[in-house]
């Protein structure tokens, strides 16, 4: 009986949103209030039957069932393992929090009609990517949600955004292609796409280093992985903050979840190790953070930064899934966390600042944080675990990265991991002594010393306070449940991966 | 003696399970909420309340004391952090807290009269708190990554205090002194990572031997280390942080950075040398001699920062940025004290250990001192620069007073504390070369010499610019108030205290600590009744301060000391800015070209593609031009088709328009002839109206023309019957004549026909009515016939001219 439910639970999680979105579009014609309640209502029950999954997970369940075949071996088929719960729950979360701090930040937009059905669909097909039992499956929602988050980037149809959208349309569209492309060339070398079998390709051979690649140019466009991230820069911006947030904390994931199952579960750690393809990995990843860290501190647009400050932060995750020791991939899982809370208080509070002022500039933002404390304060916490300070969760994952390079011995990589967290601290603390010490442009000093607190609204501050606490508790507190669920996930995939 | 010795050599330590340790790190924090919100009620209330606190904190440590005499204490927060936060408290620690401690209680107290404006009040006693939290939780703590988390704390809570004045350079030297903070954590955090991942835990304790077997590149964790802690403890050449953010920050915020953040670095500096990489045994030789390499290096580092402090601080206007120097200085004596003791492992270590550990001790009392006296200055004078300042003697006598005192002891003065400690690190250098002997260490004890005295000569710089000299009272604007002199009170009394039962202090206080290492008990035993005030100490003592006075007298008339040495030639310019300069630069450059370069090759790639396509498009367009072309001829035969149908049309449309024309002319004819007929219709009308006219004319005129007829055979009648008559008349005439002629004519004709007419023309003699036909028409008759058809002529004319009318 129990067990049906939580055999029903994946499906549910997945056709909830989408169903709902079409409710709420056909809501929003007769209630805008009504419509931004059943978003918000969507979102948390959708997080609640995510969380819902949480006893079989934990106790190490992997539920997989086939809907129906369209060929032998390919079909929609339903897939949930402790790595697939473990992005599920953090990308309900952070959506459950970023819908309700989309209420206020879009009350004031155009287009609202259009953004929160696409909101909410985004959210089924992202979950329907993690909750795919097999290629085949996570291909049609990784298109979809692709396709359908362009309307996210487009929203605000300045021409930037039409540029950035048509770069992210164009991009999209090619990885999309190279993901089918490999696809396919596995189902012919293997005869099935499904996750639940085990190692799919297990002998090296040109054929499989071209569906190896191909997974790569597939999920690194997705995940900002160099030199694929040229999208990110440019379409992350633009888009109304909330999405932003969405599109930096969980989509960017959707790449890193899809390659972690390519090289866990369609491919296997002896077979790229031994086939050296890992190397490819590792350099552009390398490069990746660097780059990602080494561009955000020229920027001086503060999302843009954020941006860039993403392909640095996914460079990490990429780089800890080549590693191939346990203690990297717990590092490695627990920074998908990580970043998805971190960047996206990053970008709800920037949306805040944005919101409250119009100021997107860096050199604006001078004495912003002593009239938007509870948003900079926010904003400080998160920019402090992206550095890495203890005992923010930002400094876990790279804690468990950098040892798990260790183990690898591969201290280049540590390197390369500090090297950057000594570039997030140059391009993120400036933003905050100036927020909160710097003298503000335009103001005398008297108006200085009588500030006045001028916050967003409740709506936006208290999702936004929460992220940022998250960012502390996940990262002190005992008994860290995203740490354990990584743990877990970790062991998990070690397991798969080594036959 | 030996027994007591053995009292301080390391047992197994008795691990007393408490949370005192806890506390005593929390009870900070906690305060300095407390004290954020009370100051939104009321300011003072809240440093009041600082103050307060930071006085219970010093307590809480001294109530550590008991216990820490049975033992060491720990506790675990299981799972925080993932591995844990262990907090620990053995003696060590407790000496470091309670200076910590000390120092903070005595700066706070200081900082209640000398801070004054509002906003610096606000960020100083909650941010001092929580820094006093983190500095002790960076020795209260049992492992590296519980270390590094408070570690790090105090990077950043710190900046907030120096950039408490938020004036420019303040922001400018925070902003300096975070981010090399930031790096050196960065560099620590390396070292700890590799040694977590090598030694497989980050206790502090004892780890070479594990850190060996996991493979670990000891002198790299080593290093990484020692620059992280070196960062804090201002080793040459790590240092460049301390004299800008000193120049920038309040005394009250200095006085915390000497008195007790340089010395968690110290502390860091002390567990890595005597507890993380002290050899297990002597036997294991490669690790001994590596730690011994370690401490031999260590001392001429510490050598360097004696004398470059020096130098440095000889060099300095600004008296904030000659303290600086000073502490750099000083805190080479403390480094130069572990390197020996770590250079002489299994020998006189204690020795090395117990000078360093007591002069960071005595480095708090002068150096907070010194500060709170530079304070005060700034406080009376507004102003650091001596050459601005000058005379102060008088106006100032206790500080100067305190300001001598100070100066004895830091610079060695036999019954100074300042003394003992020099005296144990310096005794420390002439054991190591009397046991390794060497050029070297010989030197090494001479450079210790000269530093000393080079001590000397900036204070005696610092007291000849501020307090002696050529006095300018206008630069004294305010009288201190008493409260800032309260902590000196306190220091100076203690340095006498220290100087003159020096070993009372070292045993009672300094070599308890010694348990907590393993030191060999012979190396404590000879610091047991250290005779402290024998020839030989007191001799160098003597030398050092002559030493002192000979260098200071030529180089102020050489003026020496005024002329600043080249900006270039500094450890900043000749190392690091080169150094950012180039991996900043690097990464920049590189990071930016390549994201240049890649987002070239996308638009490269796209504009080849698009190249292609236009291409593609060429061919298309050819293509298309066929298509074209074709279409063109189809669409030229469809046009000459469609000319020729419109040449068609329009000849059909002319055909047309001609037969319209043609029509509309025929009907302008069908109508002229319409009208034309209706017209000759008319005429005829008119014509038959006219002929009828002219008929009724005619009618008329025959009826007239009658009438005349019918009158005139009315007249002809008459004229019958006249001529009837007068045929009867002639016939009767004729009979009487033809009987008469009948008579004769009978005789000739007998005719009958025609004797009547001839009778009737009685009128015209000779005619014959009966022979009236046409041969024989009268004129008359034809006459008048012909008188009628010309009426009837003239008539029809003129009717005929009337139609043509």
């Amino acid at each position: 009986m129990e067990s049906s439910v939580y055999k029903f639970l994946p499906v549910f999680m997945v056709l909830f949103p989408i169903c709902m979105s079409v409710v709420i579009f056909w809501v929003s014609r007769y209630s805008e209030r009504l419509r931004n309640g059943l978003s918000v209502a969507t979102t948390v029950v959708t997080f609640i039957a995510v969380a819902a999954l949480y006893p079989p997970m934990a106790a190490g369940k992997v539920i997989a069932y086939t809907i129906f075949d369209i060929l032998p071996g390919l079909g929609l088929s339903v897939r949930a393992d402790i790595l697939s719960f473990c992005l599920a729950l953090i990308s309900a979360l952070v959506w459950m929090l970023v819908s309700i701090y989309s209420i206020d930040y879009m009350s004031h937009e155009h287009g609202t009609d259009r953004y929160y059905p696409i909101f909410i669909f985004v959210l089924g097909s992202c979950l329907g990517i993690f909750m795919a039992g097999d290629f085949f499956t996570l291909f049609v929602f990784f298109e979809l949600m692709s396709l359908l988050s362009y309307v996210l980037v487009i929203h605000e149809e300045t021409k930037e955004a039409l540029r950035a959208g048509y770069k992210y349309l164009i991009m999209t569209i090619i990885g999309g292609l190279a993901l089918f492309f490999a696809i396919v060339i596995v189902f012919e070398l293997a005869g099935s796409v499904s996750l639940s079998e085990g190692t799919l390709v297990a002998v090296p051979s040109t054929m499989a280093l071209l569906a190896f690649i191909n997974f790569l140019i597939g999920f690194g466009m997705k995940a900002g992985m160099f030199p694929l991230h040229v999208w990110l820069p440019d379409a992350h911006p633009v888009a109304p903050s909330p999405a932003s947030a969405l599109l930096s904390g969980i989509m960017l994931k959707t790449g890193a979840y899809g390659l972690l199952r390519v090289i866990f579960t369609v491919f296997n750690i002896p077979l790229i190790q031994e086939a050296r393809w890992d190397i490819i990995v590792l350099v552009l990843a390398v490069i990746t953070i660097l780059l990602g860290s080494a561009v955000a501190l020229t920027q001086e647009d503060l999302k843009r930064r954020l941006a860039y400050s993403s392909v640095g932060q996914m460079g990490y995750v990429i780089l800890g899934m080549v590693l191939f020791t346990e203690r990297a991939l717990i590092g490695d899982i627990f920074h998908i966390f990580s970043h998805a809370l971190m960047k996206s208080t990053l970008f709800l509070a920037a949306g805040a600042i944005i919101w409250k002022t119009g100021l997107r500039n860096i050199n604006d933002l001078h004495g912003i944080g002593r009239k938007m404390p509870l948003t900079m304060g926010a904003f400080t916490l998160a920019a402090l675990a992206m550095i890495g300070i203890p005992p923010l969760n930002g400094f876990l994952s790279k804690l468990n990265l950098g040892m798990g390079a260790l183990e690898a011995g591969a201290p280049v990589y540590l390197f390369v991991l500090l090297v950057s967290s000594l570039l997030n601290g140059l391009y993120y603390l400036p933003i905050i002594i100036a927020a909160f010490f710097g003298e503000a442009h335009g103001e005398d000093d008297h108006e200085t010393e009588t500030f006045k607190m001028s916050e967003a609204t409740r709506g936006m501050v208290i999702p936004l306070c929460l992220l940022a606490l998250s960012c502390l508790v996940f990262g002190l507190m005992p008994g860290n449940i995203f740490f354990e669920l990584s743990r877990k996930a970790a062991a998990f995939l070690f397991l798969q991966g080594m036959p | 003696m030996f027994s007591a010795a053995a009292e301080y050599s390391n047992v197994i330590p008795h691990i007393i399970h408490s949370w005192r340790p806890v506390a005593v790190v929390l009870f900070p924090f906690s305060a300095a909420v407390i004290t954020f919100l009370l100051e939104r009620k009321s300011g003072a209330f809240a440093s009041l309340f600082a103050v307060l606190a930071s006085a219970l904190s010093f307590l809480f440590v001294l109530s550590l004391y008991p216990l820490l005499r049975q033992g060491t204490l720990e506790y675990l927060i299981g799972g925080l952090m993932g591995t844990g936060l262990l907090f620990r408290a053995d003696y060590l620690s407790f000496i470091f807290a309670l200076l910590i401690s000390l120092a903070w209680l005595l700066a706070m107290f200081y900082a209640l009269a000398a801070l004054e404006e509002e906003e610096q009040r606000r960020l100083y006693f909650p941010f001092s708190l929580i820094t006093l939290g983190s500095c002790l939780g960076v020795v209260l703590t049992g492992d590296l990554i519980s270390l590094f988390l408070f570690f790090e704390l105090m990077t950043f809570s710190s900046y907030i205090l120096v950039i408490s004045r938020r004036s420019k350079e303040a922001l400018a030297a925070g902003a300096f002194t975070l981010y090399l903070g930031l790096a050196g954590g960065l560099v620590m955090l390396f070292g700890i990572i590799a040694l977590f991942s090598t030694a497989g835990t980050v206790a502090l304790a004892p780890l070479m031997e594990k850190m060996a077997e996991g493979g670990a590149n000891l002198s790299f964790i080593f290093i990484c280390l020692f620059i992280g802690f070196g960062i804090k403890a201002v080793v040459v050449p790590l240092h460049l942080w301390i004299p800008r953010a000193y120049a920038a920050a309040p005394a009250a915020v200095n006085a915390l950075s000497s008195g007790a953040m340089i010395k968690a670095g110290i502390y860091g500096i002390l567990r890595l040398l005597f507890v993380l990489f002290t050899p297990p045994s002597l036997k294991t030789a490669e690790l001994f001699n590596f730690a011994r390499t370690a401490g031999y290096v260590i001392i001429w580092l510490g050598l360097l920062t004696i004398v470059a402090g020096a130098i440095m601080a000889l060099q300095q206007d600004h008296i904030m940025k000659l303290l600086a120097y000073s502490s750099v200085s000083q805190m080479g004596y403390i480094i130069t004290g572990i390197g020996a003791g770590a250079y002489l492992f299994g020998l006189e270590e204690a020795m090395g250990y117990s000078g360093a550990v007591l002069h960071a001790f005595n480095h708090t009392l002068f150096k907070v001192a010194f500060i709170l006296i530079a304070g005060i200055v700034y406080y009376c004078c507004g102003e650091l620069k001596m050459e601005k300042l000058g005379g102060l003697w008088k106006k100032i006598p206790l500080a100067a007073v305190f300001f001598i005192l100070s100066v004895l002891a830091i610079s060695g003065v036999p019954g100074f504390n300042g003394y003992i400690s020099k005296t144990l690190i310096h005794d420390a250098l002439l054991e190591a070369h009397h046991h390794y002997g060497g050029l070297d260490i010989y030197l090494a004890e001479k450079i210790f010499v000269l530093g000393s005295a080079l001590t000397l000569c900036y204070y005696l710089k610092f007291f000849q610019g501020v307090f002696s000299g050529a006095s300018r009272p206008a630069v004294m604007q305010r009288r201190p108030p008493f409260l800032l002199y309260f902590p000196l009170f306190i220091l100076v009394p203690l340095m006498l205290v220290v100087g003159l039962f020096p070993n009372y202090i070292l045993e009672g206080f300094v070599l308890p600590s010694a348990k907590v290492f393993t030191f060999e008990p012979y190396s404590i035993k000879h610091i047991i009744g250290f005779h402290f005030f024998d020839n030989a100490p007191l001799e160098a003592a003597l030398l050092v301060l002559l030493l002192g006075l000979l260098l200071y007298l030529p180089a102020v008339r050489l003026h020496l000391l005024t002329r600043p040495l080249p900006r270039w030639f500094s450890v900043e310019y000749l190392l690091f800015v080169p150094l950012v300069r180039l991996v900043y630069g690097m990464l920049l450059r590189a990071g930016g070209s390549l994201e240049r370069s890649v987002n070239g090759i996308y638009y490269g790639l796209a504009s080849r593609f698009m190249d292609l396509c236009t291409s593609i498009d060429v061919f298309d367009r050819g293509v298309d031009g066929f298509y074209n072309r074709s279409s063109y001829r189809i669409r030229y035969l469809v046009e000459s088709f469609r000319q020729v149908d419109d040449t068609l049309n329009e000849a059909y449309e002319a055909t047309g328009k001609a037969a319209r024309e043609l029509a509309g002319r025929t009907t302008e004819l069908d109508s002229a002839l319409d009208k034309s007929y209706e017209r000759a219709g008319d005429y005829a009308r008119r014509l038959a109206t006219r002929t009828g006219e002219l008929d009724e004319a005619l009618d008329n005129s025959y009826e007239r023309a009658g009438d005349y007829a019918r009158r005139l055979a009315t007249r002809t009648g008459e004229l019958d019957e006249a001529l009837d008559q007068g045929y009867e008349k002639a016939g009767l005439a004729a009979r009487r004549l033809v009987e008469k002629r009948t008579d004769d004519e009978n005789a000739t004709s007998g005719t009958g026909a025609g004797p009547e007419p001839e009778q009737r023309k009685g009128l015209f003699t000779g005619i014959n009515p009966l022979e009236w036909n046409i041969r024989n028409i009268s004129f008359d008759s034809l006459l008048i016939a012909v008188m009628l058809g010309l009426v009837i002529f003239v008539l029809l004319f003129f009717a005929r001219g009337l139609v043509n009318l």
